[in-house]
């Protein structure tokens, strides 16, 4: 009987170091929750910092994993890349809305008093700021992990028409930047 | 450049702030799932074969740690109730004609942000139901809550400050074809309800009752002026707002219409919800006593980052009468460990029974 369990069998292509030395037994390894959080925890972030900003991409993706591997249905999940990055968008949805425009500006004045803890891209920030969480999620997805439609939106939850319809109104409110 | 390496170019200097990845968080409860109960045969044999085919690799892997190892299982608690008192309230004798939106702080919310319910006031004890004839829209009762003798149901309130009133109102229809509704208020409009989240849910209950019946966007003007600056924060309202406008600074489970139970005992609840997964769950409580038969989980049209319907139907026939303390919870059920999230409770005190 195959047991309800949370893991999965990894690719070998993605095993780390020295355990992709051993072939075959390695190939079916289980993974455990820290070993796919391990695996994943570094592009969530990234997909995180899109979504949210720098300043907060870090908790983002800790309260989602930690949302996801308390969750009673976790272990029947069989995309579990997918899966996670639902959970990452949900939580930064949840976030306040205006949460990266006040990091922003807090920034800037951080930076007139020469206190900024990390290098920020002002323009950058500016420009994604003016779109919703969804459209940096299409946005970060199509452009960056470069997905199909029906991939982007499995990991978003909603329908290809949807991110379709993101896409064109982030290009539209992207405007400047694209000109 | 083109459109596609701009985006790329942008999104490749917003990764470059990407900070480290996180260390996983050692204090994730582990949720394991139990170990199927196998037969004592089952187990030997079992443990023979592992012993011997997979001996070398799990001396081999060492750190990789036995993947069900620790299991435990997760316990499910619904926290007790908090009916109030006042729950007890003896139905009223009439309603006000229009629905309106009240606001609620929703149980164990992820985000604090608060709850609304649309529902229809019923008259207060030794109220005059006269009054009520007076009333020709939502704002109507929306705006004079302070004024007319109107029960609000226990555990809401109403976010709009006593002095704010609607001084003259138009209909158009824009160039989209939508139905805009203006409201001049009076100067005690631009000061809010007080605080960042108040000034929001003020707007938010305002917007959702004015625009519950074929009116689909709001223009908020002070003394036929612009409103630039209003509340707290400043927020501009130079342009028309609708339901969607400040939606993301609610509970992400709203009661759109107000909960009716018919003449057959049927209750309905319609709403919007933005859960994850869109998975909602319903629970029908007397005082602090759940109903196990009155609950069950509905599915939301949207979830996780969308905003979906949802609707909801219990058959209460046969408990005629006897629903004074009933409660209603619509909630999401928690991912740490199943309990109630953004729970949000409506008492049947203030649900309005539909008679033939």
């Amino acid at each position: 009987m195959r047991p309800a369990t949370n893991h999965l069998i990894e690719p070998v292509t993605q095993s780390v170091g020295w355990l992709r030395l051993r072939g075959m037994i390695i190939a079916t390894r289980v993974m455990n929750n820290e070993d796919i959080y391990r695996l994943y925890a570094k592009e969530l972030t990234a997909y995180a910092t899109t979504l949210v900003g720098p300043f907060d991409a870090a908790d983002v993706v800790t309260d989602s994993c930690l949302r996801v591997f308390t969750s009673k249905g976790w272990p029947e999940v069989a995309n579990q890349r997918a899966y996670l990055y639902r959970a990452v968008l949900s939580v930064a949805n949840d976030h306040h809305r205006s949460t990266l425009a006040r990091r922003l500006r807090e920034a800037k004045v951080a930076e007139r008093e020469a206190v900024q803890p990390i290098e920020i891209d002002f323009e950058v920030l500016e420009a994604v700021n003016r779109l919703s969480i969804q459209q940096r999620s299409a946005v970060y997805l199509t452009y960056w992990e470069d997905l199909r439609p029906e991939e982007v939106a499995e990991r978003m939850g909603v329908s290809p028409g949807a991110v379709k319809k993101h896409l064109a109104r982030a290009r539209k409110r992207l405007g400047e930047w694209l000109s | 450049m083109s459109d596609r390496n701009k985006i790329k170019d942008l999104l490749n200097r917003m990764v470059a702030m990407s900070p480290e990845a996180p260390v996983y968080p050692d204090d994730i409860p582990t949720v394991q799932p139990v170990r199927p109960r196998r037969s004592g045969a089952w187990v030997f044999a079992a443990a023979g074969l592992t012993v011997v085919a997979l001996a070398l690799p799990f001396v081999l892997w060492q750190g990789g740690g036995d993947p069900l190892a620790g299991e435990t299982t997760t316990t499910t608690s619904m926290p007790s109730s908090t009916t109030s008192s006042d729950t007890n309230q003896p139905a009223p004798t009439a309603w006000a004609p229009w629905p309106v939106f009240l606001v609620q702080s929703p149980t164990g919310s992820y985000t604090g942000n608060p709850a609304i319910v649309a529902f229809y006031l019923g008259l207060a004890p030794g109220g005059d139901p006269a009054v009520l004839d007076s009333i020709r829209a939502p704002e109507d009762v929306l705006f004079n809550l302070h004024d007319l003798p109107l029960s609000l149901p226990p555990g809401f309130a109403n976010a709009v400050p006593d002095g704010v009133k609607i001084l003259r109102k138009s209909f158009e229809t824009t160039g989209e074809g939508l139905t805009r509704v203006t409201l001049d208020m009076s100067p005690e409009f631009l000061a809010g309800a007080g605080g960042l989240l108040a000034d929001v849910t003020m707007l938010n209950q305002i917007i959702f009752t004015t625009l519950q019946f074929e009116v689909h966007e709001v223009l908020f003007t002070v003394e036929g002026s612009p409103v630039e600056a209003f509340g707290l924060e400043g927020i501009s309202l130079l342009d028309p707002v609708n339901t969607l406008s400040f939606i993301d600074e609610l509970n992400p489970i709203i009661i759109t219409e107000p909960v009716v139970i018919d003449s057959d005992g049927i209750l309905t609840v319609r709403g919007w919800a933005n859960v994850f997964e869109a998975a909602l769950s319903w629970q029908v409580y007397d005082g602090p006593v759940a109903l196990p038969a009155h609950s069950g989980h509905v599915t939301a049209s949207c979830g996780t980052g969308c905003w979906g319907t949802f609707e909801i139907t219990a058959d209460l026939s046969g408990r005629e009468g006897d629903w004074s303390s009933y409660e209603l919870w619509v909630y999401s059920d928690s991912a740490l460990d199943g309990s109630p999230t953004m729970v949000v409770r409506v008492p049947f005190s203030a649900i309005r029974v539909l008679t033939n």
